[in-house]
């Protein structure tokens, strides 16, 4: 059965601002089909705040989408979803009484007043033979580990005909295992060209495995990203912070002299 | 006559049944159930937790107002103050024994009336000792039940979790 191939998106000049905090300042970023993107922040770099831009959450100050060459308004999410832009968040959105087929259902944005369960379940079959993993649809979400859930809310978004994934953290409630299997299944698929992911962490080693572009965010603005192959890890760290003042960044020199101080003497004592 | 019948007996099988489907298989029950569950999915798939929760709350009220019109106008057919002596009380037990389940709810609660209904049924067969440790059935079952659901043991599976003062 064929798939609609996900779509190019080129975000351009992205601009938000929380009245005199600019949140977000001319973020540009583009996502060639099937990607699988990174972006890389500290807490308040602006991340989450560029994301919810794309979806439709918050309205931004400049900047647009633009979906296969075309420029697209996104009023709210629902508009983002008829893009093919779906969300996955650090923590679930499944209902923990629902069962994973009522879970899968439930995302539907044309759910009918009346659900014919016959007709959803002959679907959702269809699509969960295509999907490289198992479920049980009539579990009950509670009862799954938190790996699990997390793959079904990936699944969720699948089988709502997503085809540009945004996972916000997803990682941060896994173990290394369950984040592993997770990502893992998220790389497999954008290899096989089905989705673009853009995967939002702070976690350089999952940056270096799976992704294969990364964009670094700080204060808002972006410092830097490429191909992840073509960059270090001390490319990723070595953009100096943005400071608010002066004299902040001069403290933050003054720590970074101190714990080179410390670390040299920890050297040479170890000796 | 032997077996007396209430239209709202009947009016309450076919509710438990509405409900039942309603809560599984149309968009609007499966809106109550998640914002009853989880207010962040709800709150992501864009639905008013105010505005659900407002119309379940006034949809309960009104059912709630058409099980105390049975008292009013059938059993015992007379309004007085302190009319419902604690059935309301006794209602939500019996939400949470059943699990949260219509259907349960039907039977749990032909339970509690066969309770309420054990006292005058033996005074009527000329028992009458102890009349009022039977009258008190109906009440010894709900803090029976209470306290049983209460015990951390006891897993509140179905139980909505958005319904807790814990969180």
């Amino acid at each position: 059965m064929s798939e609609p191939t996900p779509p190019l998106v080129d975000v351009r000049g992205m601009t938000k601002r929380f009245g005199a905090l600019t949140a977000l300042d001319d973020v540009s970023l583009r996502l060639a089909p099937s990607a699988f993107h990174a972006i890389l922040g500290e807490n308040g770099a602006g991340k989450s705040t560029l994301v919810k831009c794309m979806m439709g959450y918050h309205r931004p100050d400049a900047g647009h989408v633009l979906v296969d060459g075309q420029e697209h308004h996104v009023g709210g999410p629902r508009d983002a979803h008829r893009l093919g832009f779906g969300m996955v968040y650090q923590h679930f959105t499944l209902v923990p009484s629902m069962t994973v087929a009522e879970n899968l259902v439930l995302g539907k944005d044309d759910l009918p007043a009346v659900i014919r369960w016959d007709v959803e379940r002959e679907s959702m079959r269809a699509f969960l033979s295509r999907m490289p993993f198992r479920v049980d649809l009539d579990r009950t979400v509670g009862a799954l580990a938190a790996g699990e859930k997390q793959k079904i809310e990936i699944l969720k978004q699948l089988f709502l005909g997503r085809r540009v994934l945004i996972l916000d953290e997803p990682t941060s409630v896994l173990t290394p295992d369950e984040a592993d299997q997770v990502l893992g299944v998220l790389g497999e698929m954008s290899r096989d060209g089905r989705v673009t992911v853009v995967l939002i962490t702070h976690k350089f080693r999952e940056v270096e495995a799976f992704a294969r572009e990364v964009t670094v965010l700080r204060a808002g603005r972006r410092i830097g990203g490429g191909a992840v192959t073509d960059l270090t890890r001390a490319d990723l760290v070595a953009a100096p912070p943005v400071f608010p003042s002066r004299r902040r960044a001069r403290r933050w020199r003054h720590r970074r002299r101190c714990s080179a101080w410390r670390a040299s003497r920890c050297s040479t004592t170890g000796a | 006559m032997a077996l007396e019948i209430n239209a709202l007996f009947v009016a309450g099988i076919v509710l438990a049944l509405a409900l039942r489907f309603i809560l599984a298989g149309t968009r609007w029950g499966l809106v109550v159930r998640t914002v009853g569950d989880n207010a962040d999915a709800a709150r992501a798939l864009g639905y008013s937790l105010r505005g659900v929760r407002t119309l379940a709350t006034m949809a309960g009220g009104f059912l709630a107002g058409v099980g105390g019109s049975f008292l009013s106008l059938y059993y015992p057919g007379t309004w007085n103050e302190g009319l419902s002596s604690g059935q309301g009380l006794m209602a939500i037990a019996l939400v949470i024994f059943a699990r949260w389940n219509p259907i349960h709810c039907f039977w749990v609660s032909l339970l509690f009336g066969a309770a309420t209904a054990l006292g005058p049924a033996l005074q009527s067969i000329g028992y009458t000792s102890n009349y009022y440790l039977f009258n008190a059935a109906p009440y010894v079952l709900t803090l029976g039940l209470l306290v049983w659901s209460s015990s951390p043991r006891h897993a509140l599976l179905g139980a909505p979790s958005e319904l807790t003062i814990s969180k």
